[in-house]
């Protein structure tokens, strides 16, 4: 009998095997041909909206796409961790990402390749690297999310740093800032107030009874649950909840320098890539208005970085911190350090 | 064909058998945990951080990890009392059936669907999600003792005494060896999981050690910074293992399905289950309206649910063939069994970077299903040998040395006696442990191929982008392809006490 177990278990090996291991893509052609073979993409944009885009690319130009995502709980991270330990066989063609800090850095490793896209002319300077190492388009905005029945919003902090001020903290949920956006939006905090005045500022928030969460719309699940008044979060966690037909709103709380942080995804080539003309192909699409207008009109609501678009969409973009990126991903480090020693201790 | 070719034969596959076996040790354990460590010794010196250990989060994980054992064990004991006497007919296959089916789902959508029902605290709510998905652990092993010798001493005891003294006297000698022992193995499953904790919005090691291992390049951040976990784990499957040695092996047979009613052995299952399975499961059903969810889940989603499903299958499949290869190979069942216990105890973060770190350059591998096959035995093979180690040693000594007296080498013995006689206690291990890789995300979230979408993490997504109806879709679903476990595993258990 247990033979016969063990028989069955290699006959569905080989059959699972042979179905997919050794599978065709749907042209026909056998993997294994580097040539053949589709670009590869490492998006950490939610399944969802990347899934919609490349539906979209694959229909309109009938290349193919392989695209891995990343998990939910190291949104970015995970696949970053990943091109690095594959930088000597790289696997990915082109990176997408839902945010740019993690970009920068790998782009500051030498593990990006330059292409500069002719779909990225219009994009402003602001969103770029000047040496051509990614672009970025359609931003998210980090914002204050609250629930208008629970809260007046006259009640609500104007800046981010009011968050410190007594008896606001003990109301906040916000995400565990080692990762994802809520990472860079620390590190941005750091670069434009400087060490001393951001420890001051962790020290307030720990003091003030602030809850860390695992991830951003963890952050927003608490304020759902009324268990805070306050959630920091991307815009896109509060569109998504409120087209869920959840009650909760959202501010742009002022950095300190006029304006809240904006994220935009960011578009690179991975170096060494293996289909590299199909990876150009698929940055410019990537880059491209169209896309950035799906991501817009989607339920994502992102803010176009193209001020045509905006304007054509009638999106009003909020005001923007002008800390540049180049900056807050040099205050990732001791931003980091300072959180650990002083926000999850 | 001669007797003697024949024997040679059998005896050509069973070597053939465990070769496959090794290769599959070696696969999925040995040669990551080799290539992990010379990674480790070879790499980058760790950074300050990764000594910067979250003590605090530990006391938190271990303190939940222990309520929900003590809850479990609370729950298990009526249980315990109803699988002592389940008999054979009709009535108690559907007993069996119930008190096992919160075993064979994922826990995971216990989760979603309590978050529905219970105002609870978080913490709460991931402590009754953990015990009321592991209770059926302790309630086989306990009620197989009481079974047993148990019931027998406590009669025996009450012609002395009152049952109070005859329980400390009678009854507690012999059952606190499985409640202790499972306890531990309980405990040290819960400080590994991710799933349950991060679907009740739980912070616990496991998550701070996911998250590191997916934010770090050094691989030696990740593993020291798991060390404090690691040894709490070690010391609880350590203890655990010297329970259960030393406890008496009963030859006892079962006593039969007296002392038990008819509507004792209908109501504990049905309220268990119903409370444990139903309501989560109804009060998620509720939540949206299912058909034109399901309809656009399957649309989506069908070919990721299929993918998920087949490989968790071959997960638990190779798991307890691993397994099995093991307990019946005398010379690497003490070697292989060490190995195991090893990868249990390191949590699944690690499991999948070593995994992804050791295939790197196989493509064929590295790419494609293997990785995530090799992820999940890798992760749960150590459960494979506990099952199989368990369908040895429920065989009668006698039947065995029997079997030594006219013959039969110790290899065939180990065969096809020990594990060929508790074929469908293999077969319901295979499927708690594929139910345990369809929830998956540790390890897994490391392990992403192109062909598979884990339906665990597109649960995880849809959870936190407020997409219930495909999140309530997905979890039904996988509960819906758990059933034919649950019947396995409740025909089983009536065998088994």
């Amino acid at each position: 009998m247990m033979c016969r177990i063990a028989g069955l278990l290699l006959a569905v090996g080989v059959l699972v095997g042979g179905s997919n291991g050794c599978s065709k893509d749907e042209s026909g052609k056998e993997r294994g041909q580097a040539d053949a073979e589709p670009a590869v993409l490492y998006t950490s944009v939610d399944e969802t909206f990347a899934r919609q885009v490349i539906e979209h690319y694959q229909r309109s130009t009938g290349r193919k796409v392989t695209v891995i995502g990343d998990s939910e709980a190291g949104k970015t991270t995970g696949l970053v961790t990943r091109i690095r330990m594959e930088k000597e066989h790289p696997r990915a063609d082109v990176f997408w990402s839902s945010e740019q800090s993690q970009t920068v850095l790998l782009a500051q490793e030498g593990l990006l390749g330059a292409y500069r896209s002719a779909s990225a002319e219009d994009i402003p300077a602001h969103f770029k690297d000047s040496q051509g190492l990614w672009a970025g388009f359609a931003a998210r905005a980090r914002v204050l999310a609250f629930v208008p029945d629970a809260i007046p919003e006259e009640g609500l902090p104007a800046s981010w740093e009011e968050l410190g001020q007594p008896g606001r903290a003990k109301h906040l949920a916000i995400a565990n800032p080692l990762f994802g956006t809520t990472r860079g939006h620390m590190a941005a905090m750091h670069a434009l107030w400087g060490e001393e005045r951001f420890r001051a500022f962790l020290s307030k928030l720990v003091d003030g009874g602030a809850i860390v969460t695992d991830g951003n719309s963890m952050a927003v699940r608490e304020l759902l649950a009324g268990k805070v008044a306050l959630a920091c979060t991307d815009s896109d966690d509060v569109i998504t909840a409120r087209a869920k037909g959840h009650n909760v709103e959202m501010i742009f709380p002022d950095m300190g320098d006029g304006g809240t942080m904006l994220i935009p995804n960011t578009v690179a080539l991975v170096k060494g890539a293996r289909h590299a003309k199909d990876a150009k192909l698929l940055i410019d699409f990537l880059l491209s208005a169209e896309v950035e207008e799906m991501l817009a009109l989607s339920e994502s609501g992102n803010y176009p970085v193209r001020e045509s678009l905006s304007e054509k969409l009638g999106v009003v973009v909020p005001e923007a911190s002008e800390v540049s990126y180049e900056e807050i991903t040099r205050s990732m480090d001791p931003a980091v350090l300072a959180c650990r020693e002083i926000l999850l201790k | 064909m001669s007797r003697d070719s024949s024997e040679v034969r059998g005896r050509a596959i069973q070597v053939l058998l465990i070769a496959a076996g090794v290769a599959v040790f070696v696969g999925a354990i040995a040669f990551p945990v080799g290539v992990l460590l010379c990674r480790v010794l070879a790499g980058p010196e760790p950074s300050g951080a990764a000594l910067d250990f979250p003590l605090a989060l530990l006391a938190k994980t271990v303190a939940l990890a222990a309520a929900a054992v003590a809850v479990s064990l609370l729950i298990a004991v009526p249980a315990a009392h109803v699988v002592s006497r389940l008999g054979e007919g009709p009535v108690d296959l559907v007993a069996g059936v119930f008190l096992m089916t919160p075993l064979t789902l994922p826990a995971m959508v216990y989760a979603l669907g309590w978050e529905r029902v219970l105002p609870f605290p978080d913490w709460l709510r991931c402590v009754m999600v953990w015990a009321s998905w592991s209770w059926p652990v302790p309630a086989v092993f306990v009620g197989r003792v009481w079974s047993r010798r148990g019931r027998k001493l406590y009669e025996e005891a009450l012609l002395e005494c009152d049952p109070f003294h005859a329980v400390v006297r009678a009854v507690i000698p012999v059952l606190w060896r499985p409640l202790v022992a499972c306890g531990l193995f309980l405990f040290a499953f819960f400080l590994g999981d991710y799933a349950v904790p991060h679907s009740c919005k739980m912070v616990v090691y496991a998550t701070e050690l996911l998250l590191r291992a997916e934010a770090s390049g050094s691989p030696a951040d990740t593993l020291i910074a798991s060390l404090p976990v690691v040894f709490v784990i070690t010391l609880s499957l350590g203890g655990a293992l010297v329970v259960w040695r030393g406890r008496e092996v009963y030859q006892d047979a079962p006593c039969d399905g007296q002392g038990c009613s008819l509507g004792w052995r209908v109501v504990v299952p049905v309220v268990l289950a119903g409370v444990c399975v139903v309501v989560p499961l109804f009060v998620l059903g509720q939540r949206v309206q299912l058909g034109a969810a399901m309809e656009e889940t399957l649309r989506i989603y069908g070919g990721d649910v299929v993918d998920s499903v087949w490989l968790a299958a071959l997960g638990g499949l190779t798991s307890v063939f691993l397994g099995s290869c093991v307990v019946t190979s005398v010379r690497m069942r003490s070697v292989c069994l060490v190995c195991a216990m090893l990868s249990a105890v390191v949590p699944g973060a690690i499991v999948g970077g070593a995994i992804a770190g050791a295939y790197l350059s196989i493509a064929v591998i590295y790419d494609h299903w293997p990785i995530m096959l090799l992820g999940y035995v890798a992760r749960f093979g150590w459960i494979g040998i506990l099952v199989a180690q368990l369908a040895r040693d429920s065989v009668a000594s006698e039947l065995m040395s029997a079997a030594r007296a006219d013959g039969a080498s110790e290899l065939a013995v180990g065969w096809h006696i020990g594990l060929g006689s508790n074929v469908g206690l293999l077969l319901a291990g295979a499927m708690v442990i594929a139910s345990l890789c369809l929830s998956e995300v540790a390890a897994v979230s490391l392990l992403r191929i192109p062909q598979v979408n884990p339906v665990s993490l597109i649960i995880i997504e849809k959870f936190h982008r407020f997409e219930d109806g495909i999140m309530i879709s997905l979890s039904l679903l996988i509960v819906l392809v758990a059933i034919p476990g649950a019947v396995m595993a409740g025909m089983v258990v009536r065998r088994f006490r």
